[in-house]
Protein backbone atom coordinates (compact mmCIF):
# COMPACT_ATOMS: atom_id res chain seq x y z
CA UNK A 1 0.00 0.00 0.00
CA UNK A 2 1.99 2.77 -1.16
CA UNK A 3 0.23 5.47 0.92
CA UNK A 4 2.66 8.33 0.79
CA UNK A 5 0.35 11.10 -0.08
CA UNK A 6 -2.70 10.44 2.18
CA UNK A 7 -4.13 13.47 3.72
CA UNK A 8 -3.06 13.62 8.01
CA UNK A 9 -6.17 14.67 8.91
CA UNK A 10 -7.60 11.31 7.08
CA UNK A 11 -5.26 9.18 9.48
CA UNK A 12 -7.96 9.12 12.56
CA UNK A 13 -10.47 7.65 10.01
CA UNK A 14 -8.17 5.38 8.97
CA UNK A 15 -7.67 4.17 12.25
CA UNK A 16 -11.69 3.89 12.92
CA UNK A 17 -11.93 2.02 9.87
CA UNK A 18 -9.57 -0.61 11.32
CA UNK A 19 -11.18 -0.71 14.60
CA UNK A 20 -14.52 -0.98 12.80
CA UNK A 21 -13.12 -3.77 10.53
CA UNK A 22 -11.28 -5.78 13.29
CA UNK A 23 -14.74 -5.72 15.36
CA UNK A 24 -16.55 -7.10 12.59
CA UNK A 25 -14.05 -9.56 11.40
CA UNK A 26 -13.98 -10.71 15.26
CA UNK A 27 -17.36 -12.01 14.53
CA UNK A 28 -17.10 -13.20 11.20
CA UNK A 29 -13.89 -15.33 12.43
CA UNK A 30 -16.02 -16.60 15.07
CA UNK A 31 -18.39 -18.06 12.95
CA UNK A 32 -17.61 -21.02 10.71
CA UNK A 33 -17.31 -19.03 7.14
CA UNK A 34 -16.33 -21.52 4.88
CA UNK A 35 -19.09 -24.41 6.72
CA UNK A 36 -21.37 -21.96 6.05
CA UNK A 37 -20.75 -21.17 2.66
CA UNK A 38 -20.98 -24.94 2.16
CA UNK A 39 -24.45 -25.41 4.02
CA UNK A 40 -25.87 -22.82 1.14
CA UNK A 41 -24.19 -24.85 -1.88
CA UNK A 42 -25.95 -27.92 -0.41
CA UNK A 43 -29.08 -26.06 -0.26
CA UNK A 44 -28.83 -24.11 -3.26
CA UNK A 45 -27.96 -27.86 -4.92
CA UNK A 46 -30.88 -29.37 -3.72
CA UNK A 47 -33.29 -26.30 -4.20
CA UNK A 48 -31.89 -27.10 -8.02
CA UNK A 49 -32.66 -30.63 -8.03
CA UNK A 50 -36.30 -29.76 -6.35
CA UNK A 51 -36.97 -27.23 -8.80
CA UNK A 52 -36.05 -30.29 -11.83
CA UNK A 53 -38.10 -32.50 -10.30
CA UNK A 54 -40.72 -30.39 -9.90
CA UNK A 55 -40.10 -29.44 -13.98
CA UNK A 56 -40.17 -33.09 -14.93
CA UNK A 57 -43.52 -32.98 -13.31
CA UNK A 58 -44.57 -29.42 -14.98
CA UNK A 59 -43.38 -29.98 -18.34
CA UNK A 60 -45.07 -33.50 -19.16
CA UNK A 61 -48.46 -32.26 -17.48
CA UNK A 62 -48.51 -29.20 -19.43
CA UNK A 63 -47.88 -30.76 -22.70
CA UNK A 64 -50.99 -33.03 -21.85
CA UNK A 65 -52.92 -30.60 -20.89
CA UNK A 66 -52.09 -28.39 -24.09
CA UNK A 67 -53.33 -31.28 -26.09
CA UNK A 68 -56.10 -32.16 -24.41
CA UNK A 69 -57.11 -28.48 -25.02
CA UNK A 70 -55.88 -28.62 -28.58
CA UNK A 71 -58.11 -31.91 -28.87
CA UNK A 72 -61.40 -30.10 -28.04
CA UNK A 73 -60.91 -27.30 -29.50
CA UNK A 74 -60.46 -29.45 -32.43
CA UNK A 75 -63.57 -31.35 -31.83
CA UNK A 76 -65.73 -28.31 -31.24
CA UNK A 77 -64.46 -26.55 -34.42
CA UNK A 78 -65.56 -29.84 -36.34
CA UNK A 79 -69.22 -30.43 -34.62
CA UNK A 80 -69.85 -26.59 -35.81
CA UNK A 81 -68.80 -27.04 -39.20
CA UNK A 82 -70.91 -30.38 -39.20
CA UNK A 83 -73.47 -28.53 -37.69
CA UNK A 84 -74.11 -26.02 -40.60
CA UNK A 85 -77.76 -27.14 -40.40
CA UNK A 86 -78.25 -26.42 -37.17
CA UNK A 87 -80.08 -22.66 -37.85
CA UNK A 88 -82.72 -24.61 -40.05
CA UNK A 89 -82.84 -27.73 -37.28
CA UNK A 90 -83.75 -25.11 -35.08
CA UNK A 91 -86.12 -23.03 -37.20
CA UNK A 92 -87.90 -26.26 -37.91
CA UNK A 93 -88.74 -26.61 -34.12
CA UNK A 94 -89.88 -23.53 -33.86
CA UNK A 95 -92.35 -23.81 -36.89
CA UNK A 96 -93.41 -27.33 -35.05
CA UNK A 97 -94.01 -25.29 -32.14
CA UNK A 98 -96.13 -23.15 -33.82
CA UNK A 99 -100.56 -24.12 -32.68
CA UNK A 100 -101.80 -26.09 -35.61
CA UNK A 101 -98.79 -26.43 -37.65
CA UNK A 102 -97.58 -29.77 -35.82
CA UNK A 103 -100.91 -31.46 -36.92
CA UNK A 104 -100.12 -30.12 -40.00
CA UNK A 105 -97.16 -32.04 -40.67
CA UNK A 106 -98.23 -35.14 -39.48
CA UNK A 107 -101.20 -35.12 -41.68
CA UNK A 108 -98.83 -34.04 -44.80
CA UNK A 109 -96.89 -37.24 -44.21
CA UNK A 110 -99.99 -39.21 -45.04
CA UNK A 111 -101.49 -37.00 -47.73
CA UNK A 112 -99.56 -34.08 -48.58
CA UNK A 113 -100.65 -30.79 -50.63
CA UNK A 114 -104.73 -30.98 -49.97
CA UNK A 115 -106.42 -27.26 -50.46
CA UNK A 116 -108.21 -27.99 -46.94
CA UNK A 117 -104.95 -28.38 -44.86
CA UNK A 118 -103.65 -25.33 -46.65
CA UNK A 119 -106.37 -23.44 -45.11
CA UNK A 120 -105.89 -24.50 -41.98
CA UNK A 121 -102.43 -22.73 -41.44
CA UNK A 122 -103.33 -20.07 -38.96
CA UNK A 123 -103.95 -16.14 -40.65
CA UNK A 124 -100.22 -15.02 -39.31
CA UNK A 125 -98.17 -16.70 -40.86
CA UNK A 126 -100.23 -16.93 -43.80
CA UNK A 127 -99.82 -12.65 -44.11
CA UNK A 128 -96.29 -13.48 -43.32
CA UNK A 129 -95.53 -15.83 -46.07
CA UNK A 130 -97.65 -13.73 -48.73
CA UNK A 131 -95.17 -10.86 -47.38
CA UNK A 132 -92.56 -12.53 -47.97
CA UNK A 133 -93.25 -13.70 -51.13
CA UNK A 134 -94.04 -9.68 -52.61
CA UNK A 135 -91.16 -8.66 -51.08
CA UNK A 136 -88.96 -11.10 -53.12
CA UNK A 137 -90.60 -10.30 -56.08
CA UNK A 138 -89.78 -6.58 -55.67
CA UNK A 139 -86.17 -7.24 -54.93
CA UNK A 140 -86.16 -9.10 -58.02
CA UNK A 141 -87.96 -5.87 -59.64
CA UNK A 142 -85.30 -3.69 -58.82
CA UNK A 143 -82.50 -5.44 -59.57
CA UNK A 144 -80.91 -4.15 -62.42
CA UNK A 145 -80.20 -6.29 -65.28
CA UNK A 146 -76.30 -7.21 -65.52
CA UNK A 147 -74.11 -4.90 -68.09
CA UNK A 148 -73.63 -6.53 -71.42
CA UNK A 149 -70.51 -5.94 -72.78
CA UNK A 150 -69.77 -4.00 -75.95
CA UNK A 151 -69.79 -6.41 -79.07
CA UNK A 152 -66.64 -5.49 -80.42
CA UNK A 153 -64.96 -7.65 -82.80
CA UNK A 154 -61.68 -9.05 -81.65
CA UNK A 155 -59.16 -8.84 -84.24
CA UNK A 156 -55.88 -10.58 -84.87
CA UNK A 157 -52.80 -8.19 -84.47
CA UNK A 158 -52.21 -8.99 -88.62
CA UNK A 159 -55.78 -7.36 -89.10
CA UNK A 160 -55.37 -4.48 -86.29
CA UNK A 161 -52.08 -3.63 -88.19
CA UNK A 162 -53.75 -3.80 -91.68
CA UNK A 163 -56.49 -1.21 -90.25
CA UNK A 164 -54.34 0.98 -88.84
CA UNK A 165 -52.28 0.95 -92.01
CA UNK A 166 -55.58 1.95 -94.09
CA UNK A 167 -56.46 4.50 -91.33
CA UNK A 168 -52.38 6.03 -92.34
CA UNK A 169 -53.17 6.08 -96.07
CA UNK A 170 -56.63 7.74 -96.13
CA UNK A 171 -55.13 10.54 -93.19
CA UNK A 172 -52.44 10.89 -95.98
CA UNK A 173 -54.62 11.82 -98.61
CA UNK A 174 -57.08 13.70 -97.30
CA UNK A 175 -54.08 16.11 -95.80
CA UNK A 176 -52.83 15.99 -99.60
CA UNK A 177 -56.10 16.56 -100.63
CA UNK A 178 -56.40 19.73 -98.48
CA UNK A 179 -53.39 21.26 -99.17
CA UNK A 180 -54.30 20.91 -102.95
CA UNK A 181 -57.53 22.94 -102.12
CA UNK A 182 -55.39 25.77 -99.72
CA UNK A 183 -53.36 26.08 -103.23
CA UNK A 184 -55.98 25.99 -105.37
CA UNK B 1 -20.18 -30.89 -10.82
CA UNK B 2 -16.86 -28.83 -10.35
CA UNK B 3 -13.37 -30.39 -11.40
CA UNK B 4 -10.35 -31.20 -9.34
CA UNK B 5 -8.88 -28.16 -10.65
CA UNK B 6 -12.08 -25.90 -10.08
CA UNK B 7 -12.58 -27.05 -6.29
CA UNK B 8 -8.77 -26.21 -6.13
CA UNK B 9 -9.81 -22.87 -7.32
CA UNK B 10 -12.31 -22.77 -4.79
CA UNK B 11 -10.29 -23.39 -2.22
CA UNK B 12 -7.71 -20.53 -3.64
CA UNK B 13 -10.68 -18.25 -3.63
CA UNK B 14 -11.76 -18.97 0.24
CA UNK B 15 -8.13 -17.75 0.75
CA UNK B 16 -9.86 -14.08 0.63
CA UNK B 17 -12.73 -14.32 2.41
CA UNK B 18 -12.02 -11.77 4.51
CA UNK B 19 -10.41 -9.18 1.94
CA UNK B 20 -14.31 -9.68 0.67
CA UNK B 21 -16.21 -9.51 3.90
CA UNK B 22 -14.11 -6.31 4.03
CA UNK B 23 -15.09 -5.09 0.92
CA UNK B 24 -19.19 -6.37 1.63
CA UNK B 25 -18.62 -4.37 5.15
CA UNK B 26 -17.55 -1.32 3.46
CA UNK B 27 -20.48 -1.27 0.70
CA UNK B 28 -23.35 -2.71 3.54
CA UNK B 29 -21.94 -0.82 6.63
CA UNK B 30 -23.37 -3.93 8.56
CA UNK B 31 -21.65 -6.87 9.67
CA UNK B 32 -24.44 -9.43 9.68
CA UNK B 33 -24.90 -8.14 5.88
CA UNK B 34 -21.49 -8.58 4.72
CA UNK B 35 -21.58 -12.09 5.99
CA UNK B 36 -24.44 -12.76 3.97
CA UNK B 37 -23.11 -10.95 1.04
CA UNK B 38 -20.12 -12.87 1.06
CA UNK B 39 -21.57 -16.13 0.96
CA UNK B 40 -23.63 -15.07 -1.54
CA UNK B 41 -20.66 -13.96 -3.78
CA UNK B 42 -19.10 -17.39 -3.11
CA UNK B 43 -22.14 -19.40 -4.02
CA UNK B 44 -22.30 -17.02 -7.05
CA UNK B 45 -18.15 -17.60 -7.48
CA UNK B 46 -18.73 -21.66 -7.00
CA UNK B 47 -21.54 -21.53 -10.06
CA UNK B 48 -18.87 -19.47 -12.38
CA UNK B 49 -16.31 -21.89 -11.80
CA UNK B 50 -16.20 -23.25 -15.29
CA UNK B 51 -16.33 -19.59 -16.60
CA UNK B 52 -13.04 -18.79 -15.10
CA UNK B 53 -10.95 -19.00 -18.08
CA UNK B 54 -7.73 -16.82 -16.40
CA UNK B 55 -7.22 -18.60 -12.89
CA UNK B 56 -4.01 -16.23 -12.19
CA UNK B 57 -6.88 -13.27 -11.95
CA UNK B 58 -8.66 -15.32 -9.62
CA UNK B 59 -8.33 -12.97 -7.17
CA UNK B 60 -9.70 -9.65 -9.17
CA UNK B 61 -12.20 -11.30 -10.53
CA UNK B 62 -13.73 -12.15 -7.12
CA UNK B 63 -13.35 -8.74 -6.12
CA UNK B 64 -15.40 -7.78 -9.19
CA UNK B 65 -17.98 -10.50 -8.52
CA UNK B 66 -17.70 -8.56 -4.63
CA UNK B 67 -18.26 -5.52 -6.24
CA UNK B 68 -21.44 -6.00 -8.57
CA UNK B 69 -23.17 -8.36 -5.61
CA UNK B 70 -22.81 -4.99 -2.79
CA UNK B 71 -23.79 -2.74 -5.53
CA UNK B 72 -26.96 -5.17 -6.42
CA UNK B 73 -27.63 -5.12 -2.74
CA UNK B 74 -27.50 -1.44 -2.92
CA UNK B 75 -29.89 -1.07 -5.23
CA UNK B 76 -32.54 -3.69 -3.96
CA UNK B 77 -32.43 -2.06 -0.91
CA UNK B 78 -32.87 1.33 -2.18
CA UNK B 79 -36.43 -0.42 -3.66
CA UNK B 80 -36.80 -2.27 -0.52
CA UNK B 81 -36.69 1.34 1.15
CA UNK B 82 -38.85 3.73 -1.46
CA UNK B 83 -41.55 0.59 -1.59
CA UNK B 84 -41.37 0.06 2.43
CA UNK B 85 -41.39 4.49 2.31
CA UNK B 86 -38.71 4.46 5.09
CA UNK B 87 -37.27 7.78 5.74
CA UNK B 88 -33.26 8.30 4.26
CA UNK B 89 -30.86 7.93 6.31
CA UNK B 90 -32.40 5.13 8.82
CA UNK B 91 -30.87 2.66 6.57
CA UNK B 92 -32.11 -1.00 7.30
CA UNK B 93 -30.16 -3.39 9.83
CA UNK B 94 -27.51 -0.69 10.34
CA UNK B 95 -26.01 -1.72 13.29
CA UNK B 96 -25.04 1.90 15.40
CA UNK B 97 -22.87 -0.09 17.77
CA UNK B 98 -20.81 -3.34 18.02
CA UNK B 99 -20.47 -5.24 21.35
CA UNK B 100 -16.80 -4.40 20.28
CA UNK B 101 -16.34 -1.04 20.28
CA UNK B 102 -17.12 1.04 23.24
CA UNK B 103 -20.21 4.13 22.89
CA UNK B 104 -17.46 6.55 21.72
CA UNK B 105 -16.12 5.09 18.91
CA UNK B 106 -19.43 3.64 18.04
CA UNK B 107 -20.83 7.46 17.53
CA UNK B 108 -17.86 8.14 15.97
CA UNK B 109 -18.48 5.20 13.52
CA UNK B 110 -21.96 6.32 12.92
CA UNK B 111 -20.95 9.22 11.68
CA UNK B 112 -17.99 7.86 9.43
CA UNK B 113 -20.60 5.20 8.06
CA UNK B 114 -23.08 8.23 7.14
CA UNK B 115 -20.22 10.23 5.06
CA UNK B 116 -18.75 7.13 3.44
CA UNK B 117 -23.04 6.63 2.52
CA UNK B 118 -23.57 10.10 1.11
CA UNK B 119 -20.10 9.56 -1.06
CA UNK B 120 -20.91 9.50 -5.12
CA UNK B 121 -20.94 5.93 -6.54
CA UNK B 122 -17.65 6.33 -8.43
CA UNK B 123 -15.86 7.62 -5.41
CA UNK B 124 -17.28 5.21 -2.87
CA UNK B 125 -16.01 1.96 -4.65
CA UNK B 126 -12.83 3.41 -4.84
CA UNK B 127 -13.14 4.57 -0.83
CA UNK B 128 -14.17 1.46 -0.45
CA UNK B 129 -12.03 -1.16 -2.31
CA UNK B 130 -8.95 0.84 -1.05
CA UNK B 131 -9.79 1.41 2.60
CA UNK B 132 -11.82 -1.60 3.55
CA UNK B 133 -10.54 -4.11 0.79
CA UNK B 134 -6.70 -2.93 0.84
CA UNK B 135 -6.40 -3.60 -2.71
CA UNK B 136 -3.60 -1.83 -4.11
CA UNK B 137 -4.03 0.98 -6.93
CA UNK B 138 -3.65 -1.56 -9.43
CA UNK B 139 -5.97 -4.14 -8.23
CA UNK B 140 -7.95 -1.41 -7.55
CA UNK B 141 -7.86 -0.21 -11.07
CA UNK B 142 -8.35 -3.69 -12.52
CA UNK B 143 -11.47 -4.89 -10.72
CA UNK B 144 -13.18 -1.41 -11.58
CA UNK B 145 -11.39 -1.58 -14.84
CA UNK B 146 -10.03 2.48 -14.68
CA UNK B 147 -6.87 3.67 -15.11
CA UNK B 148 -4.77 3.58 -11.34
CA UNK B 149 -3.88 7.45 -11.72
CA UNK B 150 -7.79 8.14 -12.00
CA UNK B 151 -7.99 5.64 -8.76
CA UNK B 152 -5.76 8.04 -7.46
CA UNK B 153 -7.44 10.84 -8.50
CA UNK B 154 -10.89 9.49 -6.80
CA UNK B 155 -9.63 8.09 -3.80
CA UNK B 156 -8.26 11.65 -2.69
CA UNK B 157 -11.74 13.31 -3.83
CA UNK B 158 -13.26 10.46 -1.65
CA UNK B 159 -11.15 11.09 1.93
CA UNK B 160 -11.66 14.83 1.27
CA UNK B 161 -15.77 14.26 1.03
CA UNK B 162 -15.28 11.78 4.06
CA UNK B 163 -13.50 14.53 6.29
CA UNK B 164 -15.70 17.20 5.44
CA UNK B 165 -18.53 15.01 5.85
CA UNK B 166 -17.59 13.81 9.22
CA UNK B 167 -16.70 17.30 10.39
CA UNK B 168 -19.83 18.88 9.29
CA UNK B 169 -21.90 15.72 11.26
CA UNK B 170 -19.87 16.42 14.37
CA UNK B 171 -20.87 20.30 14.15
CA UNK B 172 -24.18 19.50 13.70
CA UNK B 173 -24.28 17.40 16.70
Amino acid sequence: MNDEHRDPEFEPIARLIREEEEAALAVFRRRDFGRRVMARLEESKQGKRGRFRLWKILVPTTAALFLIAAGAVLLLHRARISDSGGATRSFISVLQDLPGLAELASRRDSAPGREEDIQNIPQSIRDGLAMAGRQKANEEENVPPPKRALDVPRLSLEKKMAVLFKDRAIERVLVSVREKSKEV
Amino acid sequence: MPTGEETKLFEEMMAYKEDVFRICLGFSRNASDAEDLSQDIYLKAYQSLGRIHTPYAVKEWLFRVARTTCLDHRRRAAVRRLFLRRPLGSDEGVERTTPELSAEAGEQLNVLKNAVTRLPGKLREVFVLREYGHLSYQETARTLGIKEGTVMSRLNRARRAVIDRMKEDVHER
